[in-house]
C-alpha cells in the first residue's frame, strides 16, 4: 500500500531521515518507534505531502508520491486522513464544523448530510451532543477523539497517527488505542502509527519498526520485536538508559 | 586591511544574507496572495461559500472594533496639533494663528491621518494577526489545513489581506475627520479663532489630491502591514517564545517599513 525507499530529509545541517526503507501493506497497522526528535512525525509529514523530502521515493498503490504534480498531491491527500499529536482541531470552529471542514470543501453534499456524517463520526468515535462545543472546552483525550472524527471524516483508506496517547492519562491512551484498532476492524483502514508508548504499541500494531538515528533499523510483529536479540530494541523496549541508544 | 575587510564581511555577511532572503520570501507570500485572490475572484460560488463570512469577520475585527481606537488617537492629534501650531504661530507673529485650519488639515490629511492610523492598525490587528497564525503554526493547525484540502494561504491569508487593504483606507478617512474636529474644538473653545475662518482655511488648504494622496498611502500601508504579519505569523518556530517574537517582529518590521515608506510615497506624490 505505502512503500517508503531510501528517504532522506534533513533541516539545515541536521540530517533527520537518512535512508528510510518501509512497507506498509494494505489494511495492516504499522507502528513506528523510536526516541523523541528521531524523526517519526517528519515521516509522516513526508509522506502527507507536508514536507519536501531531499532523496528517496514513497509509493502509495505503485504509485511515486515524490514524482508527483501538485495537483495529484493535492487530490491524492484525499486519500489521507492524520490525527495530530496535539489534535490540532481549529481553536475559532466548533466540533462540528472542525469534522466537517473536510466535508464542506470537497464535497456538494446538502447541510442535512454534512450534520448526519458529523454525527455518525463522532459516535464512531465514542461522542455525542458536544457539536456545538468549541476546542477550549474539551479534555486531551475529548480533542484527540474530534481529531480522530474529523480525519476519518471523508473515509480515507488510511490513517496517519502521531503520538496517539501522548498527553492523555493511561486510562484516556487505552480508550484511544481500542478507538485504533475498532478502525482498523470496522473502516479496514491501513493505520500508520508513530509513539514511543510500548503499550499502545504492542496494543494496536501488526508489525512495529524501530527507528533509529534516522533509519529503520528492526522490524517485525510484536511478538518478534518482543524476542529480539538486536540491543538497540532491546534498550528501547524495556525503558533502560544504558545501552548502545545514547541519551544525547 | 585586508584582514579587517574579510572579518567585517564575516561579521555581516550572515545577516545581510537573511535580510534579502526575508525580503525575497516576503514577496512570494504575496505574491501567492494576489494569485490566490484573483483565483477566488474568478470563482464567485466558491468565494461566496467558503470566503464571504471569513472576510466580514475580519473586516469588523480590523475595522469596527478599531474606530475607538482611532477616533480617540486622531482626535486628541488634531487637538495637539492645534494648539502647536496656534501657540507657535502666534509668538512668531500676531495674527498668524489663523492659519491654524490651514496646516492641521493639511498635516492630518497627507501624513498624520495615514501613518497613525497605519502604525495604530499596526499595533492592535498586526500582531493580534501574527499571534493568531503564529499559534496555528505551532499548533499544527496550519498542516492540518493542508491535510483538509485547504491552502493556509487562500484560508488564512487572503481574507485577511482583502479585510485589512479595504478598511486602513475607511479608518484613515475617519482619523481625518475626527483629527479635523479635533483642531477645530481647540482653535475656536481655547484659542477663540473663528470656526469660518478655521473651516475656510481648511477649505483653501487641502486639495483633491491631498485626499487621494493620504488614501493611496493608506492603501500601501495596509500590504505593509499585513503582509509583515502574515510573513511573520507563517513563519512561527519554538513555542509560546516563537510566537512572542513574531508579534514583536511583525510590529517593529512593519511600524518601521511603513514610515521608511511614507518618504519614498511622500516624495513620489510631489511630483504630481
Amino acid at each position: 500500500m505505502i512503500k517508503i525507499s531510501n528517504l532522506h530529509k534533513s533541516f539545515g545541517t541536521k540530517l533527520v531521515l537518512r535512508g528510510i526503507e518501509l512497507d506498509v501493506r494494505q489494511g495492516e497497522t504499522m507502528v513506528i518507534i523510536g526516541r523523541s526528535g528521531e524523526g517519526k512525525s517528519v515521516l509522516l509529514k513526508c509522506i502527507i505531502n507536508l514536507l519536501e523530502p531531499e532523496q528517496g521515493h514513497i509509493w502509495f498503490k505503485e504509485q511515486d508520491i515524490l514524482q508527483m504534480s501538485d495537483r495529484e498531491r493535492e487530490r491524492l491527500r484525499h486519500h489521507f486522513g492524520m490525527l495530530f499529536q496535539g489534535a490540532a482541531l481549529f481553536d475559532s470552529l466548533t466540533v462540528a464544523e472542525n469534522v466537517s471542514f473536510g466535508l464542506r470543501r470537497l464535497t456538494n453534499y446538502s447541510e442535512e448530510k454534512v450534520l448526519h456524517i458529523v454525527k455518525e463520526k463522532l459516535a464512531l468515535v465514542g461522542l455525542k451532543d458536544i457539536e456545538d462545543l468549541k476546542p477550549a472546552e474539551l479534555s486531551g483525550g475529548m480533542k484527540k477523539r474530534v481529531g480522530l472524527a474529523r480525519a476519518i471524516a471523508m473515509n480515507p483508506e488510511v490513517i496517519l497517527y502521531d503520538e496517539p496517547t501522548t498527553g492523555v492519562d493511561p486510562i484516556m491512551a487505552d480508550a484511544i488505542n481500542e478507538l485504533i484498532v475498532e478502525m482498523k476492524r470496522r473502516l479496514g483502514v491501513t493505520s500508520l502509527v508513530v509513539t514511543h508508548d510500548m503499550v499502545s504499541a504492542y496494543k494496536i500494531a501488526d508489525r512495529i519498526a524501530l527507528l533509529h538515528e534516522g533509519a529503520i533499523v528492526e522490524e517485525g510483529t510484536p511478538a518478534y520485536i518482543k524476542r529480539s536479540r538486536n540491543p538497540l530494541v532491546h534498550q528501547f523496549i524495556t525503558g533502560s538508559s544504558h545501552g548502545p541508544i545514547r541519551l544525547v | 586591511m585586508k584582514k579587517f575587510l574579510l572579518l567585517l564581511l564575516n561579521t555581516f555577511s550572515t545577516p545581510v544574507l537573511i535580510i534579502i532572503e526575508d525580503i525575497g520570501k516576503l514577496f512570494l507570500l504575496l505574491g501567492r496572495i494576489f494569485h490566490l485572490g484573483w483565483k477566488l475572484l474568478l470563482d464567485p460560488h466558491r468565494l461566496r461559500r467558503f470566503y464571504y463570512r471569513p472576510i466580514l469577520e475580519q473586516m469588523a475585527e480590523t475595522g469596527v472594533n478599531s474606530i475607538p481606537v482611532v477616533l480617540t488617537t486622531a482626535l486628541f492629534t488634531g487637538m495637539v496639533l492645534a494648539v502647536q501650531t496656534g501657540v507657535t504661530l502666534e509668538a512668531k507673529i500676531q495674527g498668524t494663528s489663523t492659519f491654524i485650519g490651514n496646516i492641521v488639515n493639511l498635516a492630518l490629511v497627507r501624513e498624520l491621518g495615514p501613518v497613525l492610523t497605519a502604525i495604530l492598525v499596526t499595533g492592535r490587528i498586526g500582531s493580534a494577526m501574527a499571534a493568531e497564525i503564529g499559534s496555528m503554526q505551532i499548533t499544527e493547525q496550519v498542516d492540518a489545513l493542508h491535510t483538509l484540502a485547504a491552502d493556509p494561504i487562500e484560508y488564512l491569508a487572503v481574507p485577511r489581506f482583502v479585510a485589512v487593504v479595504v478598511m486602513l483606507p475607511l479608518l484613515t478617512v475617519l482619523a481625518d475627520v475626527l483629527g479635523s474636529l479635533g483642531g477645530w474644538l481647540v482653535a475656536s473653545f481655547h484659542l477663540g479663532l473663528s470656526s469660518n475662518v478655521y473651516w475656510s482655511g481648511a477649505q483653501d488648504s487641502v486639495m483633491l489630491s491631498d485626499i487621494f494622496s493620504g488614501l493611496a498611502k493608506s492603501v500601501f500601508f495596509a500590504v505593509i502591514l499585513v503582509t509583515f504579519a502574515l510573513y511573520r505569523g507563517f513563519n512561527t518556530r519554538g513555542g509560546a517564545e516563537g510566537v512572542g517574537r513574531a508579534t514583536t517582529g511583525a510590529v517593529v518590521n512593519a511600524s518601521i517599513s511603513i514610515l521608511i515608506a511614507d518618504y519614498f510615497l511622500t516624495q513620489f506624490f510631489a511630483l504630481f
